[in-house]
């Protein structure tokens, strides 16, 4: 589950996490006694409101290009990760 | 008329200054944070913009201009609600030297209602966690007892308007986070009704249950922020095209007469004696006020935390996700590869209990287990929210309950045990998963720490929880 996650874990907290996770598993269990479709009157919760389909101007508070330090051909540029220059000069060697 | 709402007509007059009244909470934040026992209550104060700020203010009304319903308020900000010119850390390593780019829209608006932002407020990482002790930076201290938490995970704005830091200050509310620390350091906080506030620039915990809230000393200060920052907002599609009523003018009206139900499920022996003594004692002065108050139920309450645990841990598992080291944040050194960067970045960035949530929450979403947990607990909300809504359709006004079982709890008395800390909330909980709006009071002590009351009102009737709430804070005379 952390590996599905995008978590490293190590053993001592793999092993931590397990028993706190089984501890409160066990506590929502107590979900599976419910049955029924849980339809519920027109003021609960609150619906998101669909808004008229037309055009809406531009939500963003600040230009596209004022939201990262660099842009290039519209593309937000990143740190490279150091791996991938090996990985580039991997694939142009003939 | 609130000892703020006079500042404010003196500060808009010209009688006050805000300058004067920005330079006393520096001076007190910075007295507060030093010495032996530091608040820490805020992660970041920048003291030359908040200067700044309070002479602009006074400057506008000076030259014949609007200084705004706030003019001259002091406001803290909860520090995952992004602002300019101060970082946005979410109390995360993970988001350690970030400053955002754009401004939170309700903070956006307190300005432009002549409030002054001095600081950014210690949290819980991420909004989760009831003690604002999973902070990466450290925690709070409760101001009525060093030895105890503030609550969470809006610890750090409970503490700073509780300590006469500030005026009010912006929380917010996924399971409680506004009214549970509201309750632990004896102001009042406020959950508005889901859509109510636009969610634009809060850092993303559990969109479904995530709101921003508002913590003030008296009823009326948290009417008077909520009016000025709630409203549509077009970079929200959850914030609802709906008017926001005068609220202040909902505070004058009589409250007798309205009908308040208080739930048998909230009142147990489960709960701190003291705590339900205080409880009975301001029901018993809503009925000399002349409400109604009635015992109702509501059946469903005990699958709350259970489905609050696994909706919020799903949500948060998704929103999390961003946190990558790709594009902004932390990302770990030396990291080899792509995947390494990921699983390096957010097993250093993240602390236990962020870590904790992401997991349990892509465990209870994976194949096999989503019908049994997820369903199961969307299941749980559709039962809590009609519960709800069968007892304000019975003719109930608003429900009363104590905010949280006990009293402030003491530092690393639930940090080790996940469930006992999420079972805090078990009585704020309910109002996120119906998306209703509720407010937290204190109503009494228990020896000397704050008790904190209830009330919860039919979605978009924060006018109704408002009146009950001012009646009941003129019955009691807790006004500081």
């Amino acid at each position: 589950m952390a590996e599905l996650a995008s978590v490293r874990l190590t053993g001592p907290e793999v092993e931590r996490l397990r028993t706190e996770l089984a501890a409160i598993l066990d506590h929502v269990a107590v979900l599976s006694e419910l049955s029924g479709d849980g339809a519920v009157g027109p003021d609960h919760p609150p619906t998101a409101p669909l808004r008229d389909d037309v055009e809406a101007p531009d939500p963003l508070q600040v230009p596209l290009s004022e939201l990262a330090p660099t842009l290039v051909d519209g593309f937000f540029t990143v740190p490279r990760i150091a791996a991938l220059d090996d990985d580039a000069a991997d694939r142009s060697t003939p | 008329m609130s000892e703020l709402g006079a500042r404010i007509d003196a500060v808009r007059s010209g009688a006050a200054a805000a300058a004067a009244a920005t330079g006393a909470s520096l001076s007190a934040i910075d007295a507060a944070e030093r010495g032996p026992h530091p608040l820490h209550a805020f992660l970041a104060v920048d003291s030359a913009a908040a200067l700044a700020a309070a002479q602009a203010v006074d400057g506008t009304r000076d030259r014949g201009g609007e200084p705004g319903p706030l003019a001259g308020v002091t406001l803290a900000v909860k520090d995952n609600l992004c602002t300019l010119g101060l970082p946005t850390t979410c109390g995360s390593r993970m988001l350690e030297d970030y400053h955002s780019p754009f401004e939170a829209t309700a903070v956006r608006r307190l300005r432009d209602a002549g409030a002054i932002v001095v600081g950014k407020t210690n949290l819980d990482e991420f909004g989760m966690g009831s003690s604002t002790e999973h902070s990466a930076f450290g925690p709070t201290l409760n101001p009525h007892d060093a030895t105890r938490v503030p609550g969470g995970s809006s610890g750090g704005s409970a503490a700073a308007v509780a300590a006469g830091l500030v005026d009010v200050a912006l929380g917010s509310d996924t399971g409680g986070s506004v009214r549970q620390p509201a309750a632990f350091c004896g102001v009042v906080g406020m959950k508005p009704t889901y859509g109510r506030v636009s969610r634009y620039g809060l850092v993303a915990f559990a969109s479904s249950l995530d709101q921003v809230g508002v913590l003030g000393s008296r009823v009326e200060d948290a009417a008077r922020v909520l009016q000025a920052m709630a409203g549509p907002d077009a970079r929200d599609s959850t914030a609802a095209p709906r008017p926001v009523p005068d609220l202040l003018k909902a505070l004058r009206v009589e409250a007798r007469g309205m009908v308040v139900g208080v739930p048998r499920e909230y009142t147990s022996d489960a709960v701190h004696a003291q705590v339900r003594n205080r409880v009975r004692e301001a029901a018993d002065r809503l009925r000399e006020a002349g409400l109604d108050v009635r015992t109702v139920s509501l059946p469903h309450t005990d699958y709350a935390v259970p489905a609050y645990c696994v909706i919020a841990a799903v949500e948060a598992s998704s929103n999390l996700a961003r946190y990558d080291g790709v594009r902004y944040g932390f990302r770990a050194p030396a990291a080899d590869s792509t995947s390494a960067v990921y699983l390096e970045t957010r097993a250093r960035g993240f602390g236990d209990e962020a870590r904790r949530r992401i997991v349990l929450g892509t465990y209870v979403l994976s194949a096999g287990y989503h019908d049994r947990y997820y369903q199961q607990a969307q299941r749980a909300r559709a039962h809590i929210a009609r519960d709800f809504d069968r007892v304000f359709r019975a003719g109930v006004d608003v429900i009363f309950t104590p905010t949280t079982p006990t009293p402030a709890f003491r530092f690393g008395e639930r940090v080790g045990d996940p469930y006992a800390m999420y079972l805090s909330d078990a009585f704020t909980v309910t109002a996120n998963l119906a998306g209703i709006p509720a407010l937290s009071l204190p109503i009494g002590c228990a020896g000397r720490l704050p008790v904190g009351g209830q009330l919860m009102g039919r979605a978009w009737d924060e006018a109704a929880v408002l009146r009950v709430a001012a009646a009941l804070e003129r019955s009691l005379g807790t006004e500081p």
